[in-house]
């Protein structure tokens, strides 16, 4: 919140400068260098949608400028089309592009979504040259008009207003999405797209909503830039300018609401100072794209707001939101106000049937069964490779069973994604934390209030985590850092952000691996709490007493098949299981 | 509110200029600027440095003489990149915010192309070494008129592939191949082509396009050799034509070669090797020529930059020269003034005889051209 | 029929040289799950520092050629060291944040760029011209084929079956594979991660510059064309499986006939599009390669 109205104050402080600028600089060559500059940063803030927002490379984003630059030119210049209509035509052009490589894109991730977009950026410009009846080619299109406004006809300074209310309006966006749901998903599936999926985020639709906003608002730009040059040929759309689009959000700062302004204006000024060839440019950009996540994780922004809290923890200005929750109960149990916990689904069994499932030639189940009731909590214990991971990532939505049912009630949930099974209830926790480890273990917490529709309030989800975080020891943690925190307290944290959005089933894989005994009892205070509230606990584990401790039943999971079932007395005297599973006690020599 | 102001700043601008270049006329004071935009670094480099060079050179020794005007020249140096967005942004810097009286280069098509099209808003004499399309020169083709501000020195792409089709026609040659650039210097030879080709009998059988930055020419290559022509014309710089020569010699193909002048250059001679010689193309009678003049040229060029003039260089060092001598009968450095006067010109000058009216702003014709063969790193005349 | 002879032996041979700078690709990220970006400006710089070596300072090739190899296993080793390793998750954190997997690409984008833009500056003069050692060519039933071509392919053939060999049976292999299959558990068993990642890097460098002398008669020393030919290696490796080497050679024929095929028969101006689209297709809709059957992420 406070971040946010700083945020506009420095918004208003940029409106002013960009709109007084062309009295500074009347000049038609400074105005012209000054709308260069807006389509550049437009362009900018554009990617940072896709690369900064939602953690999706894109090399390629000079594509979606050109079919801007191009289907604006062209519909204006050669059909005569009016010039405003000719924008909204490129721009949807545009995003019907950015839909269809976003849609592929959900395919591939990190190096190959590069590699993808690169080749997207290699194909638009080439098709340019190719496609020269249309768009004459190597020839270059001109003739491109202006856009009117209705007080004041096309020119070097209307284009310019024109760029400078665009470009405000965008950062205003970016402020704005930033403070809303859709913003905090995507802030989340930035950092960890796992995390997201388990907080009932559908991952792939906000990455392809932001993938072809992305595209049209760089064509937004890219139609701009036409229109300030009035002539545009296909080499200006090369690789060269995707990659100073990246350079300029990373220098500046990915994600942040004024990096890519900051960063393209400082690289745009510098080439425009400097006296430099062609290939100082280049060079400037590859050391800059080598030093900068090097040294500076959030770019200069980051620097910037660093700094700024350094300043405000300083002079004592303390944001109040953080001192409330460290100020409340540290004691586990010891509460400041009382919770209603409201079931989400009223006495519906989570079943697994039949489960089996297979990697490639890997067989990890064999027709694994298991039934839970509300309020009920079931082990599943077996020796490595047993396929209890497995199993837990079919109840949550993570793979998909071989053959197989997973029910929640009468509701088949085998072919629910994720994410989906999320929000109705089925909430799942890992083996390795998924854990946003730039972030404080308050906002990792937090992050599990989005799986929940009916936590959207505000004050609902403040005394829910606060509920939460008191019952698992959390409360001094919530300030620290995630990524800061050793490996005990971040399954804790994981288990929290689980139990915070009320789910109807809670999956915990291995709750208890490599934490101290004192947290292990933490954990099954946690799940004590849990199934007095009516959750359906299912839970994967190691230490054997935990398990016959918390749960009221057990499964025994060998090779991936059940090998015995019932209550944790029964399972743990079992011939069988101890043979597989158990051991004998030592006889004394170490054979 | 903010347009009447802005307003105002524009009309007392005006004036200022208004005055400023009146007072130019009579006033000695400050150096002539002249601004200058090359290719100074990538693939055209070679031809924006021998650009660059000759202006240079054109300048110094006239500096040393005592300058234009009684006033020292000043070049003002751009580098465009091959960009033509750069080199539209250079242009207006160095006319609006620079205030040069005119403006030489680019070399590169497009942004040659670029920058002539903005003429009107620059409005300051365009010369040099523009890039070898008509389109440059002549917006609406030859039959038209020329834009008024444009005055070019090089010999163009029309008059070169005139000259080889002349020449082929005299071996024989119908059937014609043309593996040419992608871009706006290659493209709009083909047409070039067609039309020299309609006028002296004979027809096109293959017409492959090449990258300028491609890897490989095989496809290329094996596309002509499949069309099996008389003779196969390459128009493009000399990476990429390097590579359509080994090709072509790797498919074992044995036609005769003819090529744009951008050909005869050092650095093709050592890319292609063995395989450049037998290579046809055209070049100035001049760069043949020895005479005290072309002579003297050549040794204070050498001497100053270490590598002998090319094409480029003889062609921008006599823009360089005719301007000067178009700027000292105006008497004025005035671009408008100066710009009337240019097409009055009829300059004697290492290229030929250049002849500029207001119909025609190209200064080299097929008269001053020759054609020459590549034999051991050397053209001789053929 | 004697031109698509002609054209057939130029994808083997060309295909052979994707195939190269494919196992370089593989091997990067084989042991460390990474794409070297900088992979083909490898490639195109040590044929650059030959060249300027050979041509400009009259070094004898094969002293040219070692000198190249030394200088690109040296960028290699010194962008593995201090630019990856560090960004690249420890041995205790099993998944890695998203935020992490995206600074390694960027930095060897950078990388990619920096060293274009240094062999820009050491070449202002245009690309520099190489003669191949090897002059002369055989009849193969009608069709010419250059001794060197051939060269390039047994030593393409050599490369791959020798590295083959290494990592079936010898020790170092045999570590590689393991930290392949499963970078944790070798850790835990004792195998030095790190510095199989290392040298795998400075390998995967060492045999692009061993790629880059032997085509630079061809590419002409030059540091322009170096991320060209990393996207076709690229798009080589990914048809015959990312990480895989044994689809290499497939792979690199694959994307050879359909650049040339496709500039040949369907449209010159496209040349550069056609590897694109193939290496476009195999990542949307196979990801894991036409050989390999589907691969797992484990969480």
């Amino acid at each position: 919140m406070n971040g946010s109205r700083a945020a506009w104050w420095g918004l208003a402080v940029i409106g002013v400068a960009v709109l007084l600028s062309p009295l500074v600089f009347p000049n038609p060559y400074q105005i012209r260098l000054g709308s260069l500059l807006l389509a550049y940063a437009l362009l900018a803030v554009a990617l940072d949608l896709v690369v900064g927002r939602t953690g999706q490379i894109s090399l390629g984003h000079a594509a979606f400028f050109a079919i801007g630059a191009y289907g604006e030119g062209m519909l204006q210049a050669e059909y005569h089309v009016a010039p405003w209509a000719a924008l909204a035509l490129a721009v949807v052009m545009s995003a019907v592009c950015g839909v269809v490589v976003a849609g592929l894109a959900q395919r591939v991730r990190g190096p190959y979504l590069a590699m993808l977009t690169i080749g997207v950026g290699i194909a638009v410009q080439n098709a340019i040259y190719v496609a020269q009846p249309f768009t004459q080619g190597a020839m270059g299109l001109a003739g491109i008009g202006g856009l009117p406004l209705p007080f004041a006809a096309p020119g070097p300074v209307t284009t310019y207003y024109v760029g400078a209310v665009a470009l405000l309006l965008a950062l205003a966006g970016g402020i704005a999405l930033s403070s809303t749901r859709i913003g905090t998903a995507m802030a989340v599936l930035r950092q960890r797209e796992t995390l997201a999926r388990a907080a009932g985020i559908d991952v792939r639709r906000v990455k392809i909503a932001a993938f072809t906003a992305s595209a049209a608002l760089a064509a937004a730009a890219g139609a701009f830039y036409g229109t300030t040059l009035g002539f545009i040929s296909p080499e200006s759309f090369s690789m060269k300018l995707s990659i100073f689009a990246l350079v300029s959000c990373v220098l500046g700062g990915l994600g942040t609401p004024f990096g890519p302004l900051l960063g393209t204006a400082l690289l745009y000024g510098f080439q425009q100072i400097a006296a430099r060839t062609a290939q100082g440019d280049v060079l400037m950009f590859g050391v800059l794209l080598i030093v900068v996540p090097l040294l500076l994780s959030r770019g200069l922004a980051g620097v910037f707001v660093s700094l700024s809290a350094r300043i405000v923890a300083a002079l004592g200005l303390q944001a109040p939101r953080a001192q409330a929750t460290l100020a409340a109960a540290a004691r586990p149990g010891d509460k400041a106000t009382a919770v209603l916990w409201l079931p989400r689904r009223d006495g519906e069994r989570f079943h697994l049937r039949e489960i089996s499932h297979a990697f490639g030639a890997l067989r990890a189940l064999s027709g694994v069964s298991l039934e839970v009731a509300p309020g009920e909590v079931v082990g599943i214990v077996g020796p490595n490779g047993a396929g209890k991971t497995t199993l837990l990532n079919i109840a949550s939505g993570y793979y998909r069973p071989s053959s197989g049912m997973v029910l929640l009630g009468v509701t088949d949930l085998t072919r629910v994604p994720m994410h989906e099974r999320a929000r109705m209830g089925v909430v799942p926790t890992f083996q390795h934390p998924q854990l946003m480890d730039a972030s404080t273990v308050l906002a990792n917490v937090e992050a599990g209030l989005l799986a929940d529709p009916r936590a959207a309030s505000a004050k609902v989800g403040r005394l829910r985590l606060d509920d939460v975080a008191a019952d698992l020891g959390l409360t001094p943690l919530l300030g620290m850092l995630a990524g800061d925190l050793p490996y005990g307290p971040r399954k804790i944290v994981e288990v929290a952000r689980a139990l915070v959005s009320e789910p109807a089933v809670l999956l915990l894989d291995e709750p208890t691996s490599g934490i101290a005994p004192a947290d292990v009892e933490m954990v099954a205070n946690a799940i004590r709490i849990a199934r007095e509230r009516g959750v359906a606990v299912v839970l994967a584990d190691h230490r054997v007493e935990f398990v016959t401790q918390v749960c009221d039943r057990v499964v025994v999971l060998v090779g991936g098949a059940q090998l015995a079932a019932g209550r944790p007395a029964e399972v743990t005297a079992n011939p069988a299981v101890v043979e597989a599973y158990l051991g004998r006690p030592s006889q004394g020599n170490y054979a | 509110m903010k347009r009447a102001r802005f307003n105002a700043l524009v009309a007392g601008g005006a004036i200022a200029a208004a005055a400023s270049s009146a007072s130019r006329v009579l006033a000695a004071e400050g150096p002539v600027r002249i601004g200058v935009i090359g290719s100074l670094t990538g693939g055209a480099s070679t031809y924006g440095v021998a650009e660059q060079d000759g202006i240079q050179l054109a300048a110094d020794e006239l500096n040393a003489k005592g300058g234009l005007l009684g006033r020292k020249i000043e070049l003002v140096v751009r580098d465009d990149q091959a960009d033509p967005s750069v080199a539209t942004t250079a242009a207006l810097e160095l006319a609006q915010s620079q205030k040069v009286v005119a403006i030489f280069g680019p070399i590169v098509n497009t942004a040659a192309l670029a920058v002539a099209r903005m003429s009107d808003q620059l409005k300051v004499p365009i010369l040099g070494t523009l890039g070898a399309t008509t389109p440059v020169v002549y917006p609406q083709g030859t039959a038209g008129p020329p834009n008024p501000w444009v005055f070019r020195v090089l010999v163009s792409s029309p008059v070169q592939v005139a000259a080889l089709v002349a020449y082929g026609a005299s071996k024989g040659y119908k059937k014609w191949a043309i593996v040419y650039e992608n871009d706006a210097y290659g493209i709009p030879t083909v047409n070039d082509l067609q039309a020299a080709l309609s006028r002296a009998g004979g027809a096109i059988v293959a017409r492959e396009a090449i990258a300028i930055d491609a890897t490989d020419a095989t496809a290329q290559a094996l596309a002509v050799k499949a069309a099996n022509p008389d003779v196969i014309l390459i128009w493009t710089i000399q990476s990429p034509a390097s590579k359509i020569v080994q090709a072509l010699a790797r498919a074992g193909a044995k036609t005769p070669i003819f090529s744009a002048n951008a050909q005869v250059s050092p650095q093709f001679f050592q890319l292609a090797g063995s395989l450049a010689n037998g290579i046809v193309s055209t070049a100035l009678r001049s760069q043949y020529q020895s005479n005290a003049r072309v002579d003297a040229f050549r040794n204070a060029y050498r001497s100053r930059f270490k590598i002998d003039p090319t094409l480029w260089s003889f062609c921008s060092y006599d823009a360089a020269r005719l301007y000067f001598e178009a700027v000292d009968k105006a008497r004025t450095d005035d671009p408008s003034a100066v710009r009337a006067q240019l097409e009055k010109t009829v300059y004697a000058g290492l290229t030929g005889r250049i002849v500029f009216t207001p119909k025609v702003h190209d200064g080299i014709t097929a008269a001053d051209v020759m054609i020459v063969r590549i034999e051991n790193g050397k053209a001789v005349p053929a | 029929m004697g031109t698509l002879g002609d054209l057939i032996v130029q994808v083997v041979v060309i295909g052979c040289v994707y195939a190269m700078i494919a196992v370089a690709f593989d091997l990067v990220f084989a042991s460390s799950r990474v794409v070297n970006f900088a992979q083909g400006d490898f490639v195109a710089g040590a044929g650059l520092i030959a060249a300027i070596l050979a041509v400009t300072h009259g070094v004898p090739f094969g002293i040219a050629a070692l000198a190249a190899g030394v200088l690109i296993a040296l960028v290699g080793m010194v962008t593995v060291s201090a630019l990856i390793l560090p960004v690249l998750p420890g041995i205790t954190q099993r998944s890695v944040s998203d935020l992490n997997e995206m600074r390694w690409v960027l930095t060897t984008i950078g990388v990619s760029v920096t060293l274009e833009a240094i062999g820009g500056m050491l070449t202002p003069q245009g690309a520099i011209g190489v003669k191949p050692l090897i002059n002369g060519g055989v009849n193969v039933a009608g069709i010419h084929v250059p001794l060197y071509d051939i060269a390039i392919v047994v030593v393409a053939v050599a490369m791959i079956a020798g590295l083959h060999m290494l990592l079936r049976h010898t020790i170092v292999g045999q570590m590689l594979r393991a930290v392949a299959a499963d970078r944790y558990g070798s850790a835990a068993v004792g195998i030095p991660v790190r510095r199989v990642i290392v040298a795998t890097f400075v390998g995967a460098a060492a045999l692009s510059a061993l790629a880059g002398v032997l085509i630079v008669p061809f590419t002409q020393g030059s540091a322009s064309g170096g991320f060209a030919l990393g996207l076709a290696g690229f798009a080589a490796a990914t048809v015959g499986g990312l990480g895989d080497m044994r689809g290499a050679l497939a792979g690199g024929m694959v994307v050879a006939a359909a650049e040339l095929m496709g500039a040949r028969f369907v449209n010159s101006q496209m040349e550069s599009v056609f590897p694109l689209l193939v290496m476009m297709l195999i990542l949307v809709f196979r990801p894991q390669g036409i050989f390999q059957s589907g691969a797992v992420e484990r969480v």
